[in-house]
């Protein structure tokens, strides 16, 4: 009985000690929230919805809440729920729920340790990817946080260890986490061509780090991410693919500057990945390849125009495309996207802002197959303009 | 006869209004400046044992990516809203950061899971009732504002 004895007492007890320590700090408890909006019009391809036609179907709801019952252990969660075209449908999920303890915390050294479901720790945005106000555009650039296969790359079940180490004026930081990345029918369709009868399921652990280095004057932030990811297919009757593993890794370098009025961002991201056992159609083995450059400017406390360029590619020896186009017969164009987005955010007041931005894109690579189920209808230029409202509290 | 009359007295108030105007306008803009200018400093608690904290540690309390004192009592932060200018001063002046940058960090520990953001509090007059009254906080004020109820701690 024992063990489970003493986490039901303490468990019994977190509220007492939280209510004790209520009477002087009537602030124990916080509740953080936010809802955004958006439209999306494009002249070709799908994006979020019937973007083609115009589409609303870009909607983030989330709310949250943390405490600190103890002045080492915060528990958090977040419920989200997140309508994104045919790849999301908006029913509310659980974000994250976080147990962390800080069982070392010293003058310049700390050590921490999280459990539960945790949001993973790749490049400067992942870990607030759903909030808009914390994204430099209405979408993130797609090159480093794919949409296609967001939940994939947003969180795992399981346990991180955090280290940081206080320096003088800078903060060096080393996240190492081993989890459960969260599988989907998106996942299934950006891999393995499209949501088959069988399942794409993991098949090992992931491991998941991060290193950050960032000067306390919010000067200069860098990092370093390390996923992987091991997956199995078990196929359903009638899938004319075999039972098959892929197995990749994301690796993403990132640099952020920052001045009184700009910005500028860059992140670049390979990753490996392996696709056996699914016979010819799928089988292969290749490093895919990506970046961007981004420019933020603050022309003064609410208004910010940003400009980001990106590109990638699902093989790095292959950029142009043409070799995949000879040897499948499928157009070059499947195989990249090259992106020039331009925008401009108004931060209405510190809780609410409007945003619009215009894009000109070449390549359908990044583009979800569940919004394009049908591949002869894409295109290969396509612009959009998309629209958002944001309000957080 | 009634139009001549209008007429007279929108000539009237358009002379009497505009000094108005401008002098509410002089005002304002003083206000501000004053505001901008004015010089704000850090406070806690009175029981906080510290004279001084580094810019660095300054900096770590109110991104609340420490989330004690030097001597290890919890720390409490409080702030005012992120457009308010008093806000704007002492992140500016003694931070020697910019209210977006705090903003960014907050965002990144709240909607991770990794962190809590400050306590926000809507005027400076609150923001100095709950320094005094609550154990472990910190904040800022406005230097004319400071009296022995909180305690000014200096940053270097």
């Amino acid at each position: 009985m024992n063990t489970l004895h003493y986490i039901l007492c303490g468990a019994l007890l977190l509220p007492a000690v939280g209510q004790a320590d209520a009477a002087d700090r009537s602030s124990d408890w916080q509740f953080h929230g936010f809802l955004t909006q958006g439209f999306v019009k494009t002249d070709h391809n799908r994006f979020f919805g019937p973007s083609d036609k115009g589409s609303f179907e870009f909607t983030e709801i989330g709310v949250n809440a943390s405490t600190r019952p103890l002045p080492e252990l915060l528990l958090s969660a977040q419920l989200l729920s997140r309508k994104a075209g045919a790849m999301y449908n908006g029913t509310p999920a659980i974000d994250f729920a976080v147990a962390r303890w800080d069982f070392m915390d010293q003058d310049s050294y700390r050590a921490g340790l999280s459990l539960g479901r945790l949001k993973n720790p790749i490049g400067l945005y992942n870990s607030t990817r759903d909030v808009a106000h914390t994204r430099p555009s209405i979408f993130l650039p797609q090159s480093i946080y794919f949409d296609k296969v967001r939940n994939l790359e947003h969180s795992s079940d399981g346990i991180m260890l955090h280290l940081d180490r206080f320096g003088e004026s800078q903060l060096l930081s080393l996240d190492m986490g081993l989890g459960q990345l969260l599988m989907d029918d998106n996942v299934e369709a950006a891999y393995l061509g499209q949501d088959w009868r069988g399942n794409l399921e993991t098949d090992k652990i992931s491991r998941i780090a991060q290193l950050r280095y960032a000067t306390l004057d919010e000067q200069w932030r860098f990092a370093l991410s390390y996923a992987d990811g091991h997956m199995k297919f078990k196929p359903g009757p009638g899938d004319p693919l075999s039972a098959g593993k892929t197995q990749f890794r994301f690796i993403v370098g990132s640099v952020q500057y920052n001045t009184a009025s700009w910005t500028l961002s860059a992140e670049y991201a390979r990753e490996p990945l392996k696709q056996q056992g699914y016979g010819p159609l799928i089988d292969s083995k290749g490093t895919a390849e990506s970046y961007y450059l981004q420019l933020q400017h603050y022309l003064n406390d609410s208004v910010t125009l940003h400009a980001r360029y990106e590109e990638a590619f699902i093989d790095k020896d292959d950029h142009s495309g043409r070799k995949a186009a000879a040897a499948f017969g499928i157009p070059a164009y499947f195989r990249y996207t090259k992106s020039l987005t331009l925008g401009a955010r108004w931060n209405i007041t510190p809780s609410t802002m409007l945003s619009a931005d215009y894009s000109f894109n070449r390549g359908t690579y990044l583009l979800s197959s569940q919004d394009n189920p049908n591949p002869a209808n894409l295109r290969k230029n396509w612009n959009m303009f998309a629209l958002l409202f944001s309000y957080r509290f | 006869m009634f139009s001549t009359w209008t007429q007279a007295n929108r000539a009237d108030q358009k002379k009497a209004f505009h000094p108005l105007l401008l002098m509410f306008a002089l005002a304002v803009f003083l206000a501000s400046a004053v505001y901008a200018d004015a010089d704000t400093v850090l406070i806690a608690n009175p029981a906080i044992p510290e004279d001084t904290l580094t810019r660095s540690n300054a900096r770590l309390l109110f991104s609340l990516r420490r989330t004690h004192w030097p001597d290890g009592r919890q720390a409490h932060v409080f702030v005012l809203k992120d457009d308010n200018p008093v806000h704007r001063a002492f992140v500016r002046q003694v931070l020697q950061l910019y209210p977006r940058q705090l903003r960014r960090v907050w965002d990144r520990q709240t909607y991770s899971g990794t962190g809590q953001a400050p306590e926000t509090v809507t005027s400076p007059k609150e923001m100095k009732r709950k320094i005094a009254t609550t154990p472990g906080s910190v904040g800022y004020l406005p230097k004319d504002m400071v009296d022995e109820s909180v305690k000014l701690i200096e940053v270097h």
